[in-house]
């Protein structure tokens, strides 16, 4: 079996690249709870290229407005047509962003619209237990952004089964630390980013 | 009595002879052809469209006719050949024909002799026309108003069904009227299977028969949605909206059904193109213009088209967006063209700001609409220098041009100081410097021209030919020529608009020469695996997973139900092609490929031909299977 790579999508429009972090620190917590074969390092693949269908989970954020080209659309209506899970967040965390914006409507346009995944939705409890939905970020607690605590994460599901995860909570942000910081930290923030991995591989 | 006064007397009668032969020649070439068509109407009814054939077959046929006799006519107009018809309906050894031909007078009395041959001429063509109207008196109402008039209400024409009992639903005619955004159009079926229309136009269903019993018994039923049918004098009219989706009317008189079904075709969204910019481009300083230019075309009509600008400045976690329209057209064509552009030097451009250009359009629909669509976005960077992944690559040709206006500059601050120490120099050191800054511009220019011939010379024997970075270049040196001639006489003075507009033109060559920025390259961190594998604080509590339940398969279930529907074809086609048509609905949301087929099948059925090889069609369209290709990449999920 071939190591499971964190795939970040490169994409024209915007600032793809504005979370660099994220991937190494979703690939240690994926090593240290979980027995999957990983590759040490994240992968940017870009969304027109057919590069893309070698990873089935693709991350995807941003803070500035997102139009995707033509390629582009047609690659990620394939991949999630051929069972890929697309995550995305929101950088800003803010509602009114243009990132937010934009984004949904490319993902309404692409997927139909997105809708609220319960709470007592089966990501939430593929790997650990997260009883309220979604964990709540510092950014949300410290009133950054839109000055919500998003309930929700939304999605495009088929069946129950999400296709496409569009979190509004800034998770790019809460999760843009080196590995070593966990160490610190009284509870391990991308625990959550290890649920949603696990969800793509096994939904 | 002179007799070329004479012939023209006759040749005006003669005149009025061929118009009216031609007028009457052509009336019975129409009347003729329109009672065929009447006839073989009769006989077997024509579709509409080849009643209106006819009648335009018959009018051109008249008029065809009608310049024949006009043209063996023609002659009537010649004196002379008048003349002779004079003397061959009385013969006078020519002695007409000579006076006419002379100019001479003539006793004789030619019109008594011409009146029997013209009223002969017209004897005939007056007689059959008379004959063919009085024909078409005769014939029974409505006849020929199928082939005069005709129209998809034909159907509903001639005399009602003798018998009660008889159903009432055959034959029926579907009026369909278009939205009023898209014209209002109003066309008309005549007992169609399926009717299409653009998604928002209303439906009339007209019937016969109203007088044999009450029409509340007529009813259309679509989702358990029943409307009444409204008498109408002889006819019943049942009128409903066409639904969002395509689905089955189940028309309904007593114990009488027949099905319809309705297919909504949707108003599409424009379809809009950016052409300029043509790619996505970072600059390294906010400077110059830049074109905008786009497209767009519908199917309908277009509301409105314009450029969708979005300014984003900010940096690390914030940013703010601005975004205003330029150039907004409004219309009520099917296609619009916009132009323009925006000056960069005066948009409040920083480092690491970001413009998206789109155009924007909406269409007319006012139902279900407007349809908003948009092109491809551009997306245009200001290089930022605290980007670490943005490489600059930058034209080697710059290095000479930039150097030219490193000089260029030189020689301008020489120039100013010489004249500001004009008054304290000797007029001859003056002169001289003033000569020895002109030979500076002559090398400064013969520099630039060398660089001309490098960018428009490929090879020794492939010449370019002139760039916009050339042209710039060339206007400089012309610029040049003119500050060298005023150096030349010691007029500095004269000189210095012309080093200006040299510098100018030099500067606007060196930024219109490309420059490239590569986004993307990012640190690669690697992450330890074997350090942390497994050592993690938290316990996970994975829930056991529920296995996935089968995709539904859509197409195995019509196929099912296209084989019993073709069991029963031999035996009762009505209630085959009645199946097929519920099939047909159903497939068009899901198995569109196969509507087609199956819509030849129904076709088939209900009049009659042979139905086995459409529906072969169909069941071969809906035995596909899931096709893959060679190109699609498996998973591999390896860096």
């Amino acid at each position: 079996m071939k190591p499971f790579a964190f795939c970040t999508g490169m994409y024209a429009s915007g600032d793809w690249e504005s979370a660099p972090q994220v991937p190494a620190n979703i690939i240690d917590s994926l090593a240290r709870y979980t027995t999957l074969p990983l590759a040490p390092a994240g992968v940017n693949v870009p969304l027109d290229s057919d590069a893309l269908f070698e990873h089935p989970f693709v991350f995807l954020t941003g803070h500035l407005p997102v139009f995707f080209t033509a390629n582009e659309r047609r690659n990620l209506a394939r991949f999630v047509e051929r069972g890929g899970f697309l995550f995305v967040d929101d950088h800003n965390h803010d509602i009114d962003g243009v990132f937010h914006r934009t984004m949904t409507d490319e993902l309404a346009r692409l997927f139909g619209p997105l809708r609220l995944v319960p709470n007592d939705h089966a990501l939430y409890r593929a790997f650990f237990q997260f009883r309220d939905g979604p964990p709540a970020t510092s950014h949300e607690m410290n009133g950054w952004g839109d000055n919500l605590v998003h309930q929700h994460l939304t999605a495009v599901m088929r069946d129950g089964r999400i296709d496409v995860l569009y979190s509004n909570k800034d998770y790019s942000s809460e999760w843009s630390m080196h590995p070593d910081t966990k160490r610190m930290m009284q509870v391990d923030p991308t625990r959550f980013g290890v649920n949603v991995v696990v969800y793509a591989l096994t939904r | 009595m002179n007799a070329r006064m004479a012939a023209a007397s006759i040749r005006a009668r003669l005149i009025m002879t061929v118009l009216a032969r031609a007028l009457a020649w052509g009336a019975a070439a129409l009347l003729g052809l329109v009672l065929l068509a009447a006839a073989l109407d009769a006989l077997r009814p024509l579709p509409e469209p080849s009643r209106a054939a006819a009648l335009w077959v018959a009018v051109l046929a008249a008029i065809g006719v009608a310049a024949a006799v006009l043209w063996r006519g023609r002659h009537s107009l010649d004196l002379l050949r008048v003349a002779l018809f004079v003397e061959e309906c009385s013969p006078a050894d020519f002695v007409f024909v000579t006076a006419v031909s002379t100019g001479g007078d003539y006793g004789g009395d030619v019109r008594r002799g011409v009146r029997p041959a013209l009223l002969r001429a017209l004897v005939v063509p007056v007689a059959v026309a008379l004959v063919l109207g009085g024909i078409a008196v005769m014939l029974p109402d409505g006849v020929l108003a199928r082939v005069l008039s005709p129209s998809a209400l034909d159907v509903l024409r001639g005399p009602a069904a003798m018998d009660p009992a008889a159903s009432r639903l055959a034959p029926i005619v579907v009026r369909v009227i278009g939205p009023a955004y898209a014209g209002g159009s109003v066309r008309e079926e005549a007992n169609p299977s399926s009717v299409r229309a653009l998604a928002g136009s209303r439906i009339e269903i007209i019937g016969g028969g109203a007088a044999h019993g009450a029409v509340d018994s007529i009813h259309a039923t679509v989702h358990d949605r029943v409307t009444v049918a409204e008498a109408d004098g002889e006819r019943w009219t049942i009128r409903l909206p066409l639904p969002a989706a395509a689905a089955a009317v189940r028309l309904t008189d007593r114990r009488h059904e027949r099905l319809l079904a309705l297919e909504p075709v949707p108003d599409l969204a424009p379809v809009v193109t950016l052409q300029s910019p043509a790619r996505d481009t970072t600059y390294a300083t906010p400077r110059g213009s830049l074109t905008l230019a786009a497209s767009a075309e519908d199917d309908i009509g277009l509301a409105s088209l314009a450029f969708e600008i979005l300014h984003t400045s900010g940096f690390g976690e914030r940013f703010e967006t601005g975004r205003r329209e330029l150039g907004l057209v409004q219309g009520r064509g099917r296609a619009a063209q916009i132009r323009g552009s925006i000056q960069l030097d005066t948009m409040r451009l920083g480092p690491g700001d970001v413009l998206h250009i789109r155009a924007i359009a909406a269409d007319r629909n006012a139902l279900t609409g407007p349809g908003r669509a948009a092109s491809d976005t551009r997306t245009i960077r200001i290089h930022d220098p605290r980007q670490r992944d943005t490489v600059s690559l930058q034209l080697g040709i710059e290095i000479p041009i930039d150097t030219s206006v490193l000089s260029q500059r030189e020689l301008i601050i020489r120039a100013e100081t010489l004249l500001a120490r004009q008054r304290r120099l000797r007029p001859d050191t003056f002169r001289a410097r003033a000569i020895e800054l002109g030979v500076r511009q002559r090398q400064l220019r013969e520099h630039v021209e060398e660089v001309i011939e490098e960018i428009e010379t490929e090879s020794e024997d492939v010449r370019i030919g002139s760039t916009v970075v050339s042209r710039f270049l060339a206007q400089a040196v012309s610029a040049m020529i003119d500050a060298e001639n005023e150096l030349g006489v010691a007029s500095v003075a004269g000189a210095r608009p012309h080093m200006y507009r040299a510098l100018r033109l030099l500067q606007q060559a060196r930024d219109a020469t490309a420059r490239y920025y590569l986004r993307g390259t990012l640190p690669k961190v690697v992450v330890d695996l074997d350090r942390a594998r497994l050592r993690g604080r938290d316990s996970a509590r994975a829930e056991a997973r529920q296995p996935r339940d089968a995709a539904a398969d859509h197409r195995r279930a019509l196929l099912a139900r296209l084989d019993r529907a073709a069991a029963i074809a031999g035996v009762n086609r009505a209630a085959a092609a009645d199946s097929l048509t519920v099939i047909r609905i159903e497939a068009l949301a899901q198995v569109p490929d196969a509507a087609d087929a199956l819509a030849r099948a129904i076709a088939a059925l209900r009049v009659g031909d042979p139905a086995l090889e459409p529906l072969r069609a169909a069941r071969r369209r809906l035995e596909r299977r899931s096709e893959s290709s060679a190109g699609i990449l498996p998973w591999l999920a390896a860096p």
